[in-house]
């Protein structure tokens, strides 16, 4: 590509408006000619200057005046708020679910040696045996008394 | 720097109830969309009064489909009608008041300290269609196949005209002397 292919499309190629391979065309010639990269630096510079000099803030009273219409207008319910809540990808989530499982866990295991099996219904009509809990048959007992 | 979520999703969010939303989106636009919005009727509490008006437009207004176009690019769109509806309003009622005294030159233009001044002023002579094109390419980042439609004129004609401008901003900018 030569200086005067270069200098029609340095605008579209600060716009960003070139299409690929003639990007790549006038980004090869900008690498190797001084004179057309220092157009282009000018260009840029003379179009970051729009920019600059009209982005500009408004006052903070519009925001918060803007802020007080959109709520009164898309009126957020309390389950939409919480549903929003919800949504957020909080890592705490997880750390309190993680703390929660072994305690949850342990509360099952729990509920069911205490439960211990369901009573069986005898054919005969005789009541279930009754259970025994907590019987070690090697430890000795607890007191010896004379039974005559 | 990481962009989070999208215009469209953002817009979504908002209309669903989601004031967070409404933040991101307004500190992505509020500059560029103020400063558009300033320079188009050069009045800065008409300018905060049309960006309310836009950003609740954009809001309440369904119409918009993200698959036809970008959210920027339709934001910009009611930017611009709300400007020329404003001009048409302040030319009626110019046109039933009697001429005006010829008013002294703005002090932007006179004092030509700095570059953002120069910027100004080069802007300031160009003419208005010229001076709108090159806002909306610039400040509201909008591509020549957005500024088409917008225009209602094919992509060729946008990127002739903004040949154009861009080639009278910066003669204008030489000659002020920052060019």
């Amino acid at each position: 590509m030569h200086c005067h292919d270069c200098e029609p499309l340095l605008i579209d190629h600060a716009c960003a408006q070139t299409d690929d391979p003639i990007h790549t065309e006038v980004a090869r010639h900008l690498a190797g000619c001084s004179v057309c990269a220092l157009e282009y630096c000018r260009l840029r510079a003379d179009l970051a200057g729009i920019v600059e000099a009209h982005a500009e803030a408004p006052h903070a009273r519009v925001y918060t005046r803007l802020r007080r219409q959109v709520a009164a207008e898309v009126r957020p319910r309390w389950w939409t708020r919480s549903w929003h809540l919800l949504l957020r990808p909080i890592p705490a989530y997880g750390a309190v679910l993680v703390g929660l499982l072994p305690l949850a866990l342990w509360v099952a295991s729990s509920l069911t040696r205490d439960s211990g099996p369901p009573p069986t219904t005898d054919p005969l009509g005789m009541p279930p045996a009754a259970s025994l809990s907590h019987y070690d048959a090697i430890s000795l007992p607890p007191a010896h008394r004379d039974v005559l | 720097m990481t962009r989070g979520r999208s215009d469209e999703d953002l817009l979504e969010a908002i209309r669903s109830g989601d004031l967070r939303a409404f933040d991101e989106l307004y500190a992505r636009y509020e500059r560029r969309l103020f400063g558009y919005l300033r320079r188009m009727v050069e009045d800065r509490d008409l300018a905060e009064d049309l960006l309310q008006d836009v950003l609740l437009t954009v809001i309440r207004d369904r119409s918009y489909d993200a698959t036809k176009g970008r959210f920027a690019a339709w934001l910009f769109t009611v930017a611009r009608n709300r400007c020329l509806e404003h001009r048409r309003r302040l030319a009626v009622r110019e046109a039933a008041k009697p001429p005006p005294s010829p008013a002294a030159p703005s002090p932007d233009l006179e004092e030509s300290v700095g570059r953002l001044q120069a910027v100004r002023a080069a802007m300031t002579e160009l003419s208005e269609a010229e001076r709108h094109l090159l806002l909306l390419k610039q400040v509201g980042e909008l591509t020549y196949r957005e500024l088409a439609d917008i225009h209602g004129v094919p992509e060729g004609t946008i990127k002739s005209r903004l040949h154009a401008a861009t080639k009278a901003f910066r003669r204008r900018l030489a000659e002020i002397g920052h060019g």
